[in-house]
């Protein structure tokens, strides 16, 4: 396996009068490839396991159908090449390989990566006479995510007997169209459990992990307290 | 000075550090390391460790789901038609794929099987007769497990890699499945038999340990199989008659050893088990130090659902099987018209004459359950009636109050023992033969020994007051006066024979597939059947595919594509 990486911090202090400040901003990304294995285990990774290997791909690539819509009528699902269950308001699977009329293995094709492409952290701390205020801002960006808990709460074929997510209420009907979720059906004959892009989602997230807001003591005060320093903060 | 010093410490660590490797090798806890595996001893507990699996060590690679819910024995049962969803696909047949995980799954444990043989095997070969003096005897019992779990494969997916202990796993990825033809897979299991009946004693120490008249028993049934030969298509284009007669000499060497239990009952009781009719069994065990005991996982999922059991009600009797064991005055089936009418409930069983059989085998609400006339089962006990039917299938059941009754977490089985094959079963593959030979008038009375013993096992059939269950007649074929014993009816009185003795015995979807014609079978089946079954109402049997499943996805993929799909699925 063959990582690279890279990782930037800039900070700069400064004040404006009373207010003393500082900024730290980081950013980090690194690359991934799998350059050689056993043949024996290429099929335990990502891939088909003859002509789409995971060889020269990031460990954590992600390989499935292409879900491309639910088909809406009777006419879609006729013009569709062949797809074991197909039907209106169920999955309509591209075919990626078009060189033939079936939906089958062929269709396999890459679906992004479970690594972040970058990562990024922003740290602000100020300070006023006693006052200090900071916060801590992080983020990944660029990355996919399998989300398989869309089969618990998106279907009531995967575990029948079983409680089943509010989501399903709002699945696609002849009256409800504009759906992404498909039509409810007791048997999964499309096999809408197999992966496919229907569960990758995006992973990207900006989050503010941390605020605080303090005071600290005056010596003075400190002193008379028998205390060498005390702050409060929220 | 100093630098002198140094220098002889240095170089007497360096001389003690690259001298004594051995003396800072630990053998790590817990764990054997290969070669601590080649002692006589430790190699006689693989060979324990290859039989554990002959049953099968999981209760969704059990073989019902793969072969009584394809045939017209049976539903799948359970907690309607999305629970274990792809046995319902099995059952149906239209939506099968070449990529359900479940179909890959008996292949892999099938294979994890075959493993442990192998690897008893290779070490077996190391050692010399001085060594370890049963060393030939334990050669012939592995050859035999691993020629078993390779059946239960040919029967499943007809074109098979066959891997024994001479390969090395590096050259795996050079087998593919069809190295072999079909008929020379099976030239392979008959070898592995014939060798077995030629290197096996008489008598094994351990009883569930093969022996020469189980392996004879087994070889009969390989025979049997392969004297039918098929074209690509699965059709039977013809019928090895060498093979038959070999089939009918082996099971009469059989005489002596083996006997027919006096009570039909006594095959499916734990009281009763390695009795004289049982030829070879999976010997499941309680209280042997593992967590839940080796308990009989065919019977995992099939219990009923009341509070003294719990779950799950899968393998559920069709209406067509039931119907099945109605008789006529004489006591003979109704062949032609036994499917014209329903029988549901204890009180049908008084509206027809019923072959006793049915009581043994299939739960019937109002009924007994298990031989207790205290303990009646109910509709209620049954999953989901209104989708797969009250019915429920017994012979592997046991009482709560058996010493060999056993939860193990959600489920329930028991430690009482499963035939993989039993005498009965062995004498109607003589019978068959026999008819398939043109001396079907020597398969009479050996249908009507079975016949016989099924007419006297009503010891048992008894409610609370001790008045049989049922209207019982089971009667004996008389040529010339209940009957015409031509070929062609001794045919179907034999396949009907089969039926009714090995019900949910996993026989039945692959006695269609030997006999050639399980579309024809099936597709009747289904037309009469989803009047009554909702969910059979789009099942259809594509002739030419659906006898075997498609080599799984996953193995042709692991293969890189050096296996060939089976005739009928699409080829990737």
């Amino acid at each position: 396996m063959d990582n690279k990486g890279f990782e930037f911090l800039l900070s700069y202090n400064g004040s404006i009068g009373d207010v003393s400040f500082n900024i730290t901003g980081n950013i980090a990304g690194y690359r991934n490839k799998v350059v050689s294995l056993p043949d024996e285990v290429v099929n335990s990774y990502a891939g088909n396991g003859y002509d789409q290997t995971i060889l020269g791909r990031p460990l954590n690539s992600l390989f499935g159908y292409v879900a491309d819509g639910l088909f809406q009528t009777q006419e879609e699902v006729d013009s569709h090449v062949n797809q074991t269950g197909k039907g209106f308001g169920r999955i309509r699977y591209k075919n990626v390989d078009d060189s033939n009329d079936e939906i089958n293995d062929r269709d396999r094709t890459w679906l992004g990566v479970t690594d972040p492409k970058f990562i990024y952290g922003l740290n602000c701390s100020l300070s006023y006479k006693n006052w200090d205020f900071s916060m801590f801002w992080n983020s990944i960006c660029g990355g996919r995510v399998n989300n398989t808990t869309k089969q618990f709460t998106d279907f009531v074929s995967a575990f029948s007997g079983e409680n089943y997510g509010t989501r399903t209420l709002e699945a696609w009907t002849p009256q409800n169209t504009s759906s992404t979720i498909p039509m409810l059906s007791a048997n999964d004959f499309n096999n809408e459990m197999r992966f496919s892009s229907y569960y990758v989602e995006s992973s990207s997230y900006l989050k503010l992990r941390n605020v605080e807001v303090g005071y600290s003591l005056n010596k003075s005060i400190c002193d008379k307290l028998y205390m060498q320093n005390t702050h409060f903060f929220i | 000075m100093n630098i002198l010093k140094n220098l002889i410490i240095s170089s007497a660590v360096v001389v003690l550090l690259t001298s004594c490797d051995s003396f800072l090798d630990i053998n790590p806890k817990g764990k054997l390391g290969d070669e601590q595996l080649n002692t006589a001893d430790n190699i006689e507990k693989l060979v324990i460790a290859a039989y554990s699996l002959v049953g099968g060590d999981f209760r969704r690679t059990a073989l019902w789901p793969y072969s009584d819910v394809r045939s017209d024995d049976a539903y799948k049962g359970g907690g309607g038609t999305g629970d274990n969803a792809q046995w319902n696909i099995f059952e149906t047949f239209v939506q099968m794929r070449v990529d359900l995980s479940d179909v890959d799954l008996k292949w892999y444990r099938n294979y994890v099987a075959v493993s442990r043989a192998n690897n008893a095997l290779a070490r077996l070969h190391n050692l010399s007769e001085e060594e370890f003096p049963k060393k030939q005897i334990r050669v012939a019992e592995m050859r035999f497990l691993r020629a078993h779990q390779m059946f239960e494969l040919k029967l499943l997916f007809k074109h098979i890699p066959w891997i024994d202990e001479t390969i090395l796993a590096a050259e795996y990825i050079n087998i593919s499945n069809v190295e072999y033809t079909d008929k020379q897979l099976w030239d392979r299991l008959i070898e592995e038999f014939r060798f077995a009946v030629n290197n096996l004693p008489e008598q094994n120490e351990d009883v569930g340990r093969a022996n020469k008249y189980s392996a004879k028993a087994y070889l009969a049934k390989v025979l049997l199989y392969a004297a039918y030969e098929q074209n690509e298509k699965h059709e039977v284009v013809s019928i090895d008659k060498t093979k038959l007669e070999e089939v009918v000499t082996l099971i009469s060497e059989l005489e002596g050893r083996y006997s027919l239990a006096p009570d039909f009952a006594r095959n499916f009781l734990h009281e009763y088990e390695n009795g004289t009719e049982s030829v070879f069994a999976v010997q499941n065990s309680s209280n042997d130090g593992t967590p839940y005991g080796m308990l009989d996982q065919s019977s995992m999922l099939t219990y009923p659902m009341n509070a003294e059991y719990g779950c799950c009600g899968f393998l559920q009797p069709s209406q067509n099987l039931v119907n099945a064991f109605k008789t006529d005055e004489n006591g003979l089936p109704l062949f032609e018209s036994y499917n014209m009418s329903d029988i549901s409930t204890s009180s049908d069983l008084f509206e027809y004459n019923i072959d006793l059989r049915l009581l043994h085998t299939v739960a019937i609400p109002g009924v007994p359950f298990k031989y207790n006339p205290t303990f009646i089962y109910e509709r209620g006990w049954s999953r989901q009636p209104e989708t797969y039917g009250a019915f429920l299938s017994m012979k592997g059941a046991v009482l709560p109050d058996c010493s060999c009754f056993q939860r193990a977490g959600a489920y329930m089985s028991s430690s009482k023992n499963r035939d993989i094959i039993r005498y009965d079963d062995a004498l109607l593959w003589k019978a068959e033969a026999l008819i398939e030979l043109g001396r079907h008038m020597e398969a009479l009375p050996i249908i009507n020994s079975i016949r016989l013993r099924a007419q006297n096992s009503s010891g048992l059939l008894v409610d609370v007051t001790g008045n049989p269950t049922a209207q019982f007649k089971v009667g004996e074929y008389i040529n010339g006066e209940n009957c015409n014993w031509t070929q062609e009816f001794a045919r179907k009185a034999l396949r009907w024979e089969r039926r009714l003795e090995m019900a949910l015995e996993c026989s039945r979807f692959f006695d269609l597939v030997r006999w050639g014609d399980a579309d024809q079978y099936m597709n009747t089946y289904f037309s009469e059947e989803k009047t009554k079954r909702a969910h059979l109402r789009d099942a259809q049997f594509t002739k030419s595919r659906d006898e075997y499943f498609p080599i799984p996805l996953a193995q042709i993929n692991f293969s890189k594509k050096l296996h060939k799909q089976n005739y009928g699925w699409p080829d990737n």
